[in-house]
């Protein structure tokens, strides 16, 4: 290959890096810097906790979520709870776990409503939409 | 026939020579950028690396919650539901909260309050439980210690609980010493 040639095949390669690179941050940068992200986590952290505290009411109880959660869909299963947006993948889908006492039951889902509340009748825990 | 081949290997490395350093120097230009591009992309990636390490520890503390207050929130089941620990009046129902019944404070009760996975359960919150001069003896008279499924006395931290102990009639007030396993 004579010199231009080598020219045209280095600038070529210099732009698929640069645009690489660029592409890279921007796209990381989006990904963390969404507070989607972050509010997923928290939302399921809160809720995790939120099982925790009405599993140690002795009566029946309700708590509504203080926060808008129209854009995430939340599924309440006997030992976690999950948190997503909707086209997440398997990796981006937020899980947290929780251990109940025996006899006890955790049921629900919410897609995309705005308030969540979380109930406790007897030994049943209901994850549904605000009433 | 030797001769033919060394001959062909001698005038392939010339043409090599010739491809990338001639006379007029110019195949140093693409040297030199083939250089200054390998560097370059080693540093780009180097950055984008850091850059993903800096979020992640950025996004670690904003979603940060403290250890003790996600075991405090567990805790309260054992002092507060009569499933638990929890002393519970037979007549009227009520439940008193802060209030341990001896009857009740047994590793029977706390398996069924808190059993984590067998397998897994060492990835989250383990208690072992004192409960000062109170505890369950053993078979030698020794008082033995509750102690969560999972609970392999790596201790992390100590929550004290001022509790009341209900003995039958007697009512005695006391420290719940509660020793935290996070997760191993």
């Amino acid at each position: 290959m004579n010199k231009k040639g080598f020219s045209i095949v280095f600038m070529i390669i210099e732009i698929i890096i640069v645009v690489f690179v660029v592409y890279s941050t921007i796209s990381i940068a989006n990904v963390y810097g969404s507070s989607k992200t972050v509010n997923k986590i928290n939302l399921a952290s809160d809720i995790q906790m939120m099982v925790n505290t009405l599993v140690a009411s002795p009566a029946d109880a309700f708590v509504e979520y203080p926060g808008d959660v129209s854009e995430y869909k939340i599924f309440l299963y006997q030992d976690s709870v999950k948190v997503y947006i909707e086209g997440d993948g398997e990796n981006q889908q937020i899980t947290r776990f929780f251990v109940l006492p025996e006899g006890y039951s955790a049921v629900g889902s919410l897609v995309e409503k705005e308030k969540l509340c979380l109930k406790k009748s007897s030994r049943d825990l209901f994850l549904e939409e605000c009433q | 026939m030797l001769k033919e081949k060394l001959k062909g290997l001698v005038f392939r490395r010339m043409s090599i020579k010739k491809t990338t350093f001639n006379k007029k120097g110019e195949g140093f230009g693409i040297a030199r950028k083939s250089i200054y591009w390998t560097i370059a992309s080693v540093v780009s990636v180097m950055a984008v690396i850091a850059l993903v390490f800096i979020f992640t520890i950025y996004q670690g503390k904003l979603v940060y919650n403290s250890p003790e207050l996600e075991a405090e929130v567990i805790i309260l089941r054992f002092i507060n539901n009569p499933e638990c620990f929890a002393y519970q009046d037979e007549v009227t129902s009520r439940v008193y909260l802060g209030t341990i019944d001896l009857e009740k404070y047994t590793q029977d009760n706390l398996d069924k309050c808190y059993f984590p996975e067998e397998d897994k359960g060492y990835e989250t919150y383990n208690f072992g439980f004192n409960l000062e001069s109170l505890n369950p003896l053993n078979d030698e008279g020794e008082e033995i210690m509750l102690r969560t499924n999972n609970y392999f006395n790596y201790v992390d931290f100590t929550i004290y609980k001022e509790v009341i102990v209900r003995n039958g009639h007697t009512l005695t007030p006391t420290t719940l010493i509660i020793y935290v396993q996070e997760k191993i």
